[in-house]
């Protein structure tokens, strides 16, 4: 019943205002899966613009209702819990649907609620809104599901437009938190709601309703722009087409029944448990330090701008090279800046100098784990159950986040020191670091395995 | 816990839930949030108005830009098409 609703609402879809036509679609010129690239770029960084706007409510929203600020942050708690809890549920409904249904309709179901949030007469109503209505409609649209509409439109660039897509966030972040700094300080937190509502009606609606395709199939592509074997456009002296990989699965959980999955999940649980002790603690370490507020703050702020360079850099890198190799060489790199900190700070009493040193390389790799870990589950476990896959990874990378900081306080409590915190979060890195390096990519990749068109033998691309 | 006091007033139990989904999903701290405000003004010199205007028009362009980009591609693969 529900499968034959989306079917009939896929086919108008299909057939609305400036879809593209499959004739249209496969002439020479740009690929069009850019244009879904580009699409998820500004879908990330509206929503995460909006998203993460919510800080500068807390204030203005606190005086009118007389609420304290611990209060409203539940509803931001909620939001948090809910939208890591429902990632791998809207990652199996896009599995199921596709992408361009999921993300649409949750952009519609997001923005409503945006726009909704203006109405807040009672606390019950924001958090229920903020809390779970738009949080698991951010949910389907996070860069979890759109990694994997991504990944079907791409092969050989996919850590590549992941990481593009990953940079959006962080954009979307430096720019639109300033916008409804400037809105709110113009006008009202009212107001401010409503604008931040309508751009992702007015803005991302559209272009995702007009522009999104749940795979290059539907436009008579091939991933990458590549003529599928043996037909016609093929690049002229192609003889290679892909095959899957060996542990190729529609279920998440007969993924689970394989090592490499766990070597990332286990790996991305330590990256989320060293990214979000720096997201609550760093400040307040440097503050310890004596390094004053604002320096602390600028420093941070850096450390977030290069999450950019970061992203798309090792996106890059990962398409040309070993993505596993990679994902460790990240986890590594992490966990020597967390060492060389506590030793410039415990042992050479650096103090901004260190701190600078520090943000600049774990800024670097803050994000760069997101395209490689998606990119490589896509290539070792195939696009079928991917959204769900990736869903449970981000769940348990959530879990390494509550727990870090938790745990952090708690030490921090108990010593009066951010050091045993940020020396647990350094060594978590070297066997996060360890699984990456372990994992037998060359084997295990679809994107080390090709055969000759008319060849029935898998050979290797490249070499781990 | 200490670092609560630094994030949007969420201390204890909150701040641990806070932080979930920070790497995707940060909520900026209030306090850096005050004083990029507070440097922006001052370096810039600007009314928020103007800021608003010059950051929705970067905004507004993206969506544009990638429409009208689009659509110079199709109709100068239409008139390549057309020239054959």
């Amino acid at each position: 019943m529900i499968a034959d609703r989306f079917n009939k609402f896929k086919a108008a879809l299909q057939q609305g205002t400036g879809a593209m036509t499959a004739d249209r679609a496969a002439r020479p010129g740009i690929f069009y899966g850019w244009y879904i690239v580009a699409t998820c770029i500004f879908v990330a960084f509206v929503t995460n613009g909006a998203r993460n706007s919510f800080g500068i409510f807390v204030l203005p929203m606190s005086e009118e209702f007389d609420w304290n600020r611990g209060t409203i942050s539940a509803a931001a708690a909620l939001g948090f819990v809910v939208n890591g809890l429902t990632q791998p549920f809207m990652g199996k409904l896009l599995d199921r649907f596709g992408g361009r249904r999921v993300i649409v309709v949750s952009l519609i179901v997001f923005g409503l609620a945006t726009v909704a949030l203006s109405l807040t007469f009672h606390l019950l109503f924001l958090i229920f809104l903020f809390g779970f209505v738009s949080s698991v409609a951010l949910s389907g649209m996070s860069l979890n599901n759109t990694g994997a509409l991504l990944s079907r439109w791409f092969r050989r660039r996919r850590a590549t437009v992941v990481g593009l897509n990953a940079a959006g966030l962080s954009a979307g972040g430096l720019l639109l938190v300033p916008f409804g700094m400037f809105l709110l300080q113009a006008t009202n937190w009212r107001i401010t709601w409503v604008a931040f509502g309508l751009m992702v009606l007015l803005l991302s609606v559209p272009l995702a309703f007009l522009f999104l395709r749940d795979q290059p199939s539907d436009l008579g592509l091939s991933p990458d722009g590549d003529a599928a074997a043996g037909g016609a456009g093929q690049r002229p002296g192609s003889r290679e087409r892909r095959l899957t990989g060996l542990l190729d699965t529609d279920s998440w959980r007969q993924s689970f029944h394989s090592l490499p999955i766990w070597q990332m999940t286990i790996a991305y649980f330590a990256c989320g448990y060293t990214t979000a002790v720096l997201s609550i603690h760093f400040v307040p370490f440097a503050h310890s330090l004596g390094v004053p507020e604002q320096s602390a703050a600028l420093i941070f702020g850096l450390m977030m701008g290069l999450n950019i360079v970061g992203s798309i850099g090792a996106g890059i890198l990962s398409d040309k090279f070993s993505r596993k190799n990679m994902l460790g060489l990240v986890y590594f790199v992490r966990g020597t800046a967390y060492m060389a900190l506590l030793a410039g700070v415990e042992f050479m009493g650096w103090g901004t100098a260190a701190l600078l040193v520090f943000a600049v390389v774990a800024g670097i790799s803050w994000i760069a784990t997101a395209p490689l870990t998606t990119a490589l589950i896509a290539d070792v476990y195939g696009l079928r159950a991917l959204g769900t896959i990736t869903g449970v990874a981000f769940l348990v990378h959530a879990v390494g986040s509550g727990l870090s900081i938790w745990l952090a306080g708690f030490l921090f409590d108990l010593t009066g020191s951010y050091t045993i915190p940020f020396l647990i979060a350094g060594l978590t890195l070297f066997p996060a670091s360890l699984f990456a390096f372990s994992i037998r990519e060359k084997r295990y990749s679809s994107r080390y395995r090709t055969v000759d068109s008319g060849a029935a033998t898998a050979t290797a691309a490249a070499g781990d | 816990m200490g670092g609560g006091r630094f994030f949007a007033g969420g201390t204890g139990w909150a701040a641990g839930l806070l932080a979930l989904g920070r790497h995707h999903d940060d909520l900026p701290d209030p306090a850096f949030m005050e004083w990029l405000q507070i440097q922006l003004t001052h370096l810039i010199g600007w009314g928020p108005w103007t800021v608003v205007a010059l950051i929705g028009a970067v905004v507004l362009a993206l969506p544009l830009g990638l429409v009208g980009f689009y659509l110079y591609h199709e109709r100068r693969g239409q008139e390549r098409r057309d020239g054959r």
